[in-house]
């Protein structure tokens, strides 16, 4: 891990991470990035990621298959991803890319991306482990 | 335009003179010619060819051309708004000359003096045709740029009215919290298509909708692009995170959507917008109940 690269912070909510890009998305700090949110998600055993974009003005096909692939990675370690805030702007360039996030779940802000994430992990522990609720598992120890 | 002041030779005063003492025959002869030649009244005509002889004879007596050729081209000036042709100018200027000639000649005129008389003559009409065209340029100037800015107002007018087309052309409306309607109404081309993107993801960001209801009944006829257009439209609402169902589809254009090849699996589609209401609540577990009925709702809870 080089130094002069600048670091995207991912933060722990519950069984969640978060992680809000507010810098610009360099190809490098992009597969950095991947690297490290794979890592934290095998660290933390979190059941489900939030990918905030707010701040991101300009999306590119590669980032855009950068994140296509963190959610299909992280699906893989059993972690839902849900991407929230995405610009009107980047929406309408990566439409007309032809660039589509298969298996993205989309949310219009960090909020209801949360609520959504909830929901899909709830659906998801309904049928892999019917017995457990949702705030009643301790990730660490499921 | 000043005439170069050439000075006549010899005999001006002699022929002024001449002329002096005639002017009333020729003054006669000359409003009856020129009444007829520009359509004027005979008092007009008397005005003008006695100021004209006037001035022929001053220029004659004095010497200097300018006192004949200055006042003709003012005048020619002025009567070139009222659009007086250089050739109708040509032809004053020769019956001038043909009349005088013919009044000097009867009292014995000498044949120099025809000379002298042609080259002033010639020279105010050279001055009038001059000062004439150049009037018609200035006055062609104005027109033109009257018309310009004619031009400009209208093509102001065209940009307001297509900038308020465009306005009316994609509201974006809330229905319900986090429930947005997108009616399309008439023909949509390639640019209102994109506006239409535009102005929806707008809204989507701006009121936080969870659901869109594009609705297509007013568009007649849809073509590959307006298709292509609403897809990427709903691909892009989808991207943002929110959920969109086309409504209000005709026979004609679900006809030439199929035929068309569209792949509309990824979009949801219902037959009107009660129906697309409909599913935008159920989408947000909420429900219509009527007001008469309030108890068997809390029964049935």
């Amino acid at each position: 891990m080089t130094l002069n690269v600048p670091r995207i912070p991912i933060l722990q909510i519950e069984n969640f991470l978060v992680a809000s890009i507010q810098t610009e998305l360099h190809d490098k700090t992009a597969i950095h990035f991947k690297d490290d949110l794979l890592q934290r998600i095998y660290d933390t055993k979190a059941r489900g990621l939030v990918l905030d974009l707010t701040a991101i003005d300009v999306v590119d096909s590669f980032i855009a298959r950068i994140i296509g692939d963190v959610a299909e990675m992280a699906g893989l370690m059993g972690a839902l991803v849900v991407v929230t805030g995405l610009q009107p702007a980047v929406a309408i360039t990566l439409v007309e890319l032809g660039v589509e996030m298969r298996g993205v779940v989309t949310a219009l802000n960090l909020e209801k991306g949360i609520v959504r994430l909830r929901k899909l992990v709830a659906d998801d522990s309904d049928v892999t482990q019917p017995d457990v609720r949702l705030g009643e598992t301790d990730p660490a120890h499921p | 335009m000043t005439p170069k002041k050439t000075k006549l030779k010899h005999g001006n005063k002699d022929l002024a003179l001449v002329l002096k003492s005639h002017q009333e025959t020729l003054s006669v002869q000359l409003v009856a010619d020129w009444a007829a030649r520009l359509h004027i009244s005979n008092q007009e005509a008397t005005l003008l060819v006695n100021t004209t002889l006037a001035q022929l004879i001053e220029a004659l007596d004095s010497g200097a051309t300018d006192r004949l050729a200055n006042p003709f081209a003012e005048w020619a000036r002025g009567q070139a708004e009222k659009g007086l042709q250089a050739e109708s100018l040509l032809r004053l200027g020769h019956s001038l000359c043909w009349n005088t000639w013919n009044v000097i000649e009867g009292a014995g005129g000498v044949t120099t003096w025809l000379r002298e008389l042609v080259d002033l003559i010639a020279l105010a009409q050279v001055a009038a045709v001059k000062a004439m065209t150049e009037a018609r340029d200035v006055q062609q100037r104005q027109t033109l740029s009257l018309e310009q800015s004619r031009v400009a107002d209208m093509a102001q007018a065209q940009a307001r009215l297509t900038q308020q087309i465009r306005e009316l052309s994609s509201p974006v409306i809330k229905v319900w919290e986090e429930v947005l309607i997108l009616p399309l109404v008439g023909s949509i081309d390639s640019s209102r298509a994109t506006r239409v993107m535009e102005d929806l993801l707008l809204g989507i960001v701006s009121h936080q909708a969870e659901i869109v209801i594009i609705d297509v009944t007013g568009v007649p006829v849809v073509d590959t692009h307006v298709v292509t257009h609403l897809v990427q439209t709903v691909k892009a609402a989808s991207l943002l995170g929110t959920q969109s169902v086309l409504v209000g589809i005709s026979a004609e254009v679900a006809l030439s959507m199929i035929h068309l090849g569209v792949d509309l699996n990824e979009i949801k589609t219902r037959r009107d917008l009660q129906s697309g209401i409909e599913f935008a609540l159920q989408a947000l577990d909420l429900q219509v109940v009527s007001k008469d009925m309030p108890d068997i709702e809390d029964e049935v809870g």
